[in-house]
């Protein structure tokens, strides 16, 4: 049996302690119990893909940057890849947010460094599909491929992407043997990582520091170069002046993450929101911005995610290793950009806490499975929404505390592609080498054979929660578009009805991607805050 | 079909079912004079006397196999509360609502097709109730089912000494 608990992980240097040792201006909010205020050139709120990125490129163009981030800080010493410590720590609401009705959970980071801190570091370019179909249906201009590639490039080079060539894991193995197996495409995933061990930990913080996320590249960059980060500080709202946001007016938590009681302001000649896609029209929702048109918050997506089990006669610990370092665009495009619903597949890591939310039912049908993990593959079926009329995505409302919560109704075209989305990964994983394969859904049971499967799952009913369904992906709800009546920014992410708010994240997004989001999210946000440091300093 | 008319069912009930988890002011008129508003119990940051007497007879149930035998019967309630100590302040007060939700014997039934409280049944009835409630008719039945268990599950599965308890050999060790 593949047994990594003997290894033993250390004299790994942890670039926060040294940095701020050396004297980075990083702010405990926690702390914080004086209202305070805090004057930048820049003020970013969230530190995470878009956030960190900004951050660095405005920092080392000389501008005074303010970072303020509502997650804390947490660095390499404290990543012990331990469950229960990662999910409370580096996860909105511990691992366990889901859809405002429950439909659908969400993974979401909410730390220093956001979501790249805890996702799987699969790094891929936006398709050309997906900007044409921008450009086409929502007129953003100067968003080709052509115009993208040098950024993509860019951040490629500074976040070391590059195309995992080491053996996957057996996890990834499968899809890799189940695709060839079909005829299939497939291909191995690009990852954002050095020194990378193959352990298998990214989504509980790289122990290593292998993982570029924000917390060991643009964070330090940004810091080094003379950045203020404030964390545990939730950004509550934009204070308006005329046409122009005059600051962002923080509420510090304590370590428990009760409010301290104090109030941060941050004035600021420019306003980054970059907060991911709940956050940001959060923000902008409690902040009460013009939004002639009703747009904040509107057509947020999810890449929703349907999901299946396969269980094997031989080891696959799908605990260690890269976790996704294999994936399948077989069927992403292959009905048309505006046909039924494309969806990408790959698979994910399986910890035992994520494992026992993935298992079906409760007592011993559950236990059953969990005591089946080592010889356990779990397949994913990431759903493209946004490219048809049937698929609208979500809305960002606020709770009466002012909290987000996304609202994201599953129509009928959504529930069609979890249904042929369940039939393509449980073909992959039998053809894979899987004795038994379980889809997720409330009503599925566990199939010995394809035949089995196919008919259980034509029978299933596929209505909103029966089918269990998830996302690691948070997209749109401030739509980039040139027509006002849609789009709420231009294609440099500036807020058309305000002077001087962008938005730098991947809210921006005016449909999913259809690849894991990561890079997009940088490339743009480093396009778009190049220009606007040209723009400030030229 | 069936959810929809489930729900209109539930929406007899007084309260409003189009937003399972966002059980908002209707839900939280027809709990006044509940518990939604009481101290955490004895020993516990954020669960109340009435969520620990409504979850405790469920956990054996919901982990069966999964509870190593001296294990403290509140446990599983108490790495349940540790989890919530991380949810934001609306995202517990959503499953307060749910909890406080399944304390009244009308919505009980309707999600669960049992009148009697859980410390009622016993074990064997519980497992016949979370099985029924499981395969409801009802959408909402099932993902209030999903809400109110599920992270104690997550829970329970991410304790270090737990997870080893499937075969998962754990993680390196980081010294620092």
């Amino acid at each position: 049996m593949k047994d990594l608990s003997s290894l033993q992980i250390k004299d790994i240097p942890d670039p926060w302690q040294r940095g701020i040792e050396g004297g980075w201006d990083v702010i405990d909010g926690a702390r914080m119990e004086q209202d305070q205020t805090l004057e930048a050139d820049v003020v970013i709120v969230g530190s995470g893909a878009g956030g960190g990125v900004s951050a660095e490129i405005l920092a080392q163009a000389g501008l005074k940057v303010v970072v303020v981030e509502a997650g804390r800080l947490h660095s390499s010493d404290e990543f012990n890849m331990q469950e229960d410590r990662a999910y409370r720590n580096l996860y909105q609401e511990a691992g366990a947010m889901a859809t405002a009705d429950g439909g659908i959970s969400i993974l979401q980071g909410r730390a220093v460094g956001g979501s790249t801190v805890v996702n799987w570091t699969s790094s891929f370019r936006t398709p050309e599909q997906t900007l044409d179909y921008w450009r086409d249906t929502f007129g953003v201009q100067d968003l080709d491929r052509s115009a993208l590639d040098p950024w993509f490039a860019r951040m490629e080079e500074r976040l070391k992407i590059s195309t995992w060539t080491r053996e996957p894991n057996a996890n990834n193995d499968v899809l890799r043997r189940g695709c060839e197996a079909m005829g299939w495409h497939w291909e191995r995933i690009p990852r954002n990582v050095s020194g990378c061990l193959d352990i298998g930990y990214c989504g509980m913080g790289c122990p290593v520091n292998a993982k570029q996320s924000m917390l060991v590249t643009t964070l330090p960059g940004a810091l080094d170069a003379g950045a203020t980060l404030v964390h545990s500080c939730p950004a509550e709202q934009l204070e308006l002046d005329g046409d122009r946001v005059r600051a962002v007016r923080c509420r510090p938590l304590d370590a428990e993450r009760r409010p301290t009681g104090a109030t941060l302001t941050i004035l600021a000649d420019q306003v980054v929101a970059a907060g991911g896609a709940i956050h940001t029209p959060g923000l902008l929702l409690r902040s009460g911005v013009p939004d002639p048109h009703g747009r904040v918050g509107k057509r947020t997506f999810l890449h929703v995610t349907s999901s299946a089990l396969g269980f094997f006669e031989q080891e696959i610990a799908g605990y260690y290793g890269a976790p996704q370092s294999t994936y399948s665009d077989e069927f992403v495009w292959r009905d048309g950009v505006t046909g039924p619903m494309g969806y990408k597949l790959e698979v994910m890591p399986m910890h035992p806490g994520f494992m026992a939310g993935l298992a079906t039912g409760f007592g011993q049908e559950h236990r059953e499975q969990m005591e089946r993990l080592p010889w356990t593959s779990a397949a994913l079926g990431i759903m493209r929404d946004g490219f048809h009329e049937d698929s609208p995505g979500g809305e960002v409302k606020l709770r009466d505390d002012g909290s987000p919560m996304l609202e994201y109704p599953l129509t009928d075209y959504v529930l069609d592609g979890a249904r042929r989305s369940l039939i393509a990964q449980t073909e992959m994983l039998f053809a894979g080498g899987a004795k038994s394969v379980r889809p997720r859904h409330g009503d599925a049971r566990e199939y010995t054979s394809l035949a089995q499967a196919k008919k259980g799952i034509e029978e299933l009913r596929f209505e909103p929660y029966f089918v269990t369904l998830g996302s690691a992906h948070v997209m749109g709800g401030c739509a980039m578009g040139s027509d006002r009546q849609h789009g709420l920014v231009d294609d440099r992410g500036r807020y058309h009805h305000l002077a001087n708010l962008h938005v730098f994240d991947g809210s921006a997004f005016p449909t999913s991607l259809g690849v894991n989001p990561q890079l997009s999210i940088y490339a743009l946000a480093a396009r778009n805050a190049s220009r606007l440091a040209d723009e400030l300093t030229g | 079909m069936t959810a929809e008319l489930g729900r209109r069912d539930f929406l007899r009930l007084g309260t409003t079912a189009s937003l399972a988890l966002g059980l908002s002011a209707p839900v939280a008129g027809l709990l006044t004079g509940c518990s939604s508003s009481a101290p955490p119990a004895q020993g516990y940051r954020h669960l109340r006397a009435s969520d620990v007497a409504l979850l405790a007879p469920l956990a054996p149930v919901a982990l069966a196999g999964a509870l190593p035998e001296d294990t403290d019967p509140e446990r599983p309630l108490r790495v349940l509360d540790g989890l919530l100590h991380h949810f934001s302040p609306g995202g517990r007060k959503v499953l307060f609502q749910l909890l406080d939700l399944l304390q009244l014997a009308p919505a009980r039934w309707y999600l669960t097709g049992t009148w009697a409280a859980f410390g009622e049944q016993s074990e064997e009835e519980l497992k016949a109730t979370l099985t029924a409630w499981s395969r409801s008719n009802s959408g909402f039945a099932r993902v209030a089912q999903n809400a109110a268990i599920k992270p104690m599950m997550i829970a329970w599965y991410s304790e270090p000494d737990i997870a080893l308890k499937t075969g998962y050999p754990g993680p390196p060790e980081k010294i620092v």
